[in-house]
């Protein structure tokens, strides 16, 4: 038999709306990983360069590690439909560094963006708490089948007030099983919890286990009535 | 393969889906605007470009082409563009859509001898692989410079949408009205063969423009 | 309408030659061709062991229709050659008539030219060819400004073509541009409704990458240009990148 194990690291995406915190949890997971894996970043900013130079400047990566690409306003097209700039740009590291694991961010777009599995191998959709409680509940590809879906800001939650348990439950039933991990930056069980789920999935990428998967363009058909997926759907 | 007309590839390769991560680039529209050009600048920026920037990149392709059709070395027919592209930007950006090129045709032409040239040429710029496209789909040496012409003012046209927004009918009326001037530089360059004769007509606003622009920390395209 | 052009028999050409001895380097100056034709007459100013300073003056009123002038620059072994011009050119309305201005420069191994070019005003109504052409060997560096202006003070400007290339060893081209001056480069990304243009050509040397971002454009092949727009002749060459550039020559 072959060995069908992949020759080049993970390729991990992180995408959810503006101001979610997708910087700054790129720059948490560098500075947790990167005693332990070889690491790089792409970025793709709707303003280009901000959130590369927002890391460069946290000093958690080396700079020509952290690679911006710009998208033509068009952050969606450039993680979803026509993913060549951003391909060209992780190959192009891949090449230079042979990182364990690259991080692509993508532009804060909106609810709706997820990445292509052609170009991730695993994605993380972030939410914040600041967002609303409700925001889970209204579902979305990337919030029901995202690989991993973070809360983030979990310590904001009295602040702007969110029920953060009633926000983390919407998400698990939205999710139908699929891992969420409430985050906060001051609670390190959550951080561990977020790296051991990323250093499982390098893992699982090395040994061949992971077959990348869509979230999909779009909200699942769903059943108000019922979850049983057995049901005979009327002939349309 | 069955034999496909050139006009379907010619189609093909001028789409503006074509995954060339073409929704990158403004065609040097972005600096422009940076710099104070408006909307209504912009068919005069469109003509600049086809007397000057479009006829090194459309020239570079058809002598290329030629190169890849007689056996002849492309590295002299990239030393020509280099030393016609003083701008390090230019060249950069180009380069980048020259892999991004290679990497879609090595996908749709992967036996063709023409293609696996241009994909194996280190740096390749994005006139010389369009040249690659070229000679896998049995395209004339003219169509390829309408092609690239074509393009060129496409990209201003669809960039000024995001840059500065209006009527897309109106945008669409400057390509319209810029297609004589893309089939005149077309016709002319056509019969080039010679990597020294191709044409040098510098556009300095547009190279120290492209400059600043690569320099500048808040953009939208990356040339 | 007619166009007088310049007979090339009877038009008197400039060769200037500094070549390397034991002592002072060998300055050989002619003008050959027809006398009562303008030329641009080199006076030495200045030698040394390996080096020369010469200034480029116009004999004759330049520049006219049916003028051609011609400089044939050749900088031997090891040796720098410094040009200077006192005066800007000003090509003169050709009411339909043309001129010519041609140059060439012949660069041996280690040899250094610096040129330091004044203003080239094409007046309304001038129509005016010119090149520029370099071979550079092995080593051999060169620093050159160039200021083309269009129009007098309050003129439009003429017509001008300009052919620049230079290659260096085994003739890889290492910069070749197509300068047209005329009503239609006012466009924005030609000249944008600028009147003049500043070039610094650096060719031979890699120049410190930090030296002086603004219009600086970096080429293949070890060389930098520095360009620059603007209303006024004497703004349009970058100063501070020449500055710094004579000082890295």
């Amino acid at each position: 038999m072959p060995d069908l194990s992949p020759t080049r690291g993970l390729r991990l995406g992180v995408c959810g709306p503006v101001g979610t915190g997708k910087s700054s949890l790129i720059a948490l997971l560098c500075r947790e990983l990167a005693g332990r894996m070889s690491l790089a970043v792409v970025t793709n900013d709707i303003y280009t360069d901000e959130d590369a130079r927002f890391l460069r400047a946290s000093g958690v990566l080396a700079p020509e590690r952290i690679r911006a690409v710009e998208t033509g306003a068009c952050p969606h097209t450039a993680i979803r439909d026509d993913i060549t700039a951003n391909l060209l740009t992780v190959e192009e590291l891949e090449e230079e560094f042979a990182p364990d694991l690259v991080l692509i961010e993508s532009g804060g777009d909106n609810l709706t963006a997820t990445f292509s599995p052609a170009l991730v191998d695993t994605q993380v959709f972030v939410l914040d708490i600041a967002g609303g409680g409700d925001v889970a509940r209204k579902g979305g590809p990337g919030i029901e089948r995202a690989d991993l879906l973070v809360i983030n800001k979990t310590d904001l939650a009295p602040h702007v007030g969110v029920d953060r348990d009633r926000m983390v439950a919407d998400a698990e039933a939205a999710r139908d099983g699929r891992t969420v991990i409430p985050l906060s930056r001051t609670d390190l069980d959550s951080v561990a919890a977020l790296t051991a789920w990323v250093t499982a999935e390098v893992v699982r990428h090395r040994a061949g286990d992971l077959v990348p998967t869509d979230p999909g363009p779009m909200a699942a058909h769903t059943h108000g009535h019922t979850h049983d997926h057995d049901h005979d759907h009327p002939a349309a | 393969m069955d034999h496909v007309p050139s006009d379907l590839l010619l189609m093909l390769l001028a789409d503006a889906r074509l995954p060339v991560a073409g929704h990158t680039q403004s065609a040097g529209l972005e600096g422009a605007v940076q710099h104070g050009l408006t909307g209504a600048d912009v068919p005069l920026y469109i003509s600049a470009r086809l007397a000057t920037t479009v006829r090194v990149e459309a020239g570079t392709a058809v002598v290329a082409l030629h190169h890849l059709t007689h056996a002849l070395p492309l590295e002299p027919v990239v030393a020509a563009w280099a030393a016609r592209t003083p701008s390090h930007a230019l060249r950069r950006a180009s380069r980048m859509q020259g892999r991004a090129l290679s990497r879609l045709t090595t996908r749709l032409w992967p036996d063709e001898e023409p293609v696996r040239r241009v994909s194996g040429l280190d740096g390749c710029p994005r006139a010389v692989a369009l040249a690659g496209a070229a000679a896998a789909a049995g395209l004339e040496a003219v169509a390829l410079a309408r092609l690239v012409g074509y393009d060129d003012v496409q990209t201003v046209a669809s960039a000024s949408l995001k840059l500065l927004p209006l009527d897309p009918a109106e945008t669409t009326a400057w390509v319209h009205g810029a297609l004589p001037a893309v089939a005149g530089a077309a016709a002319a360059l056509a019969g080039l063969t010679d990597p020294r004769d191709i044409p040098a007509t510098a556009a300095p606003q547009t190279e120290v423009w492209a400059q600043a622009h690569a320099h500048s920390t808040r953009r939208l395209f990356s040339a | 309408m007619t166009t007088l052009l310049p007979d090339r028999a009877t038009a008197r050409s400039t060769r200037l030659s500094v070549t390397p001895t034991d002592g002072r380097v060998h300055v050989r100056i002619a003008t050959p061709g027809n006398p009562d034709a303008p030329c641009l007459r080199p006076i030495l100013l200045d030698s040394g062991h390996r080096h020369a300073r010469v200034a480029l003056v116009p004999d004759g009123a330049l520049l006219l229709a049916g003028d051609a002038v011609r400089l044939d620059l050749e900088v031997g072994h090891g040796v720098r050659l410094e040009v200077i011009e006192p005066s800007g050119t000003v090509a003169f309305d050709m009411r339909g008539g043309e001129a010519s201005w041609d140059v060439r420069i012949g660069l041996a191994p280690d040899a250094t030219l610096v040129w330091a070019g004044e203003p080239f005003v094409v007046s309304s109504g001038a129509r005016v060819r010119r090149s520029t052409s370099v071979d550079l060997d092995v080593g051999a560096r060169l620093l050159l400004r160039e200021t083309l202006v269009m129009g007098r003070h309050g003129e439009r400007g003429g017509h001008l073509e300009q052919q620049w290339s230079a290659h260096g060893p085994d003739g890889v081209p290492l910069l070749v541009e197509e300068t047209v001056l005329d009503e239609r480069s006012h466009r924005p990304g030609i000249l944008g409704g600028h009147r003049a243009l500043g070039t610094v050509v650096a060719l031979g040397a890699v120049i410190d990458p930090d030296l002086c971002p603004e219009g600086r454009l970096d080429l293949e092949c070890a060389g930098t240009v520095w360009r620059g727009l603007s209303h006024e002749a004497h703004r349009a060459v970058p100063r501070e990148a020449w500055q710094a550039a004579v000082v890295a020559w």
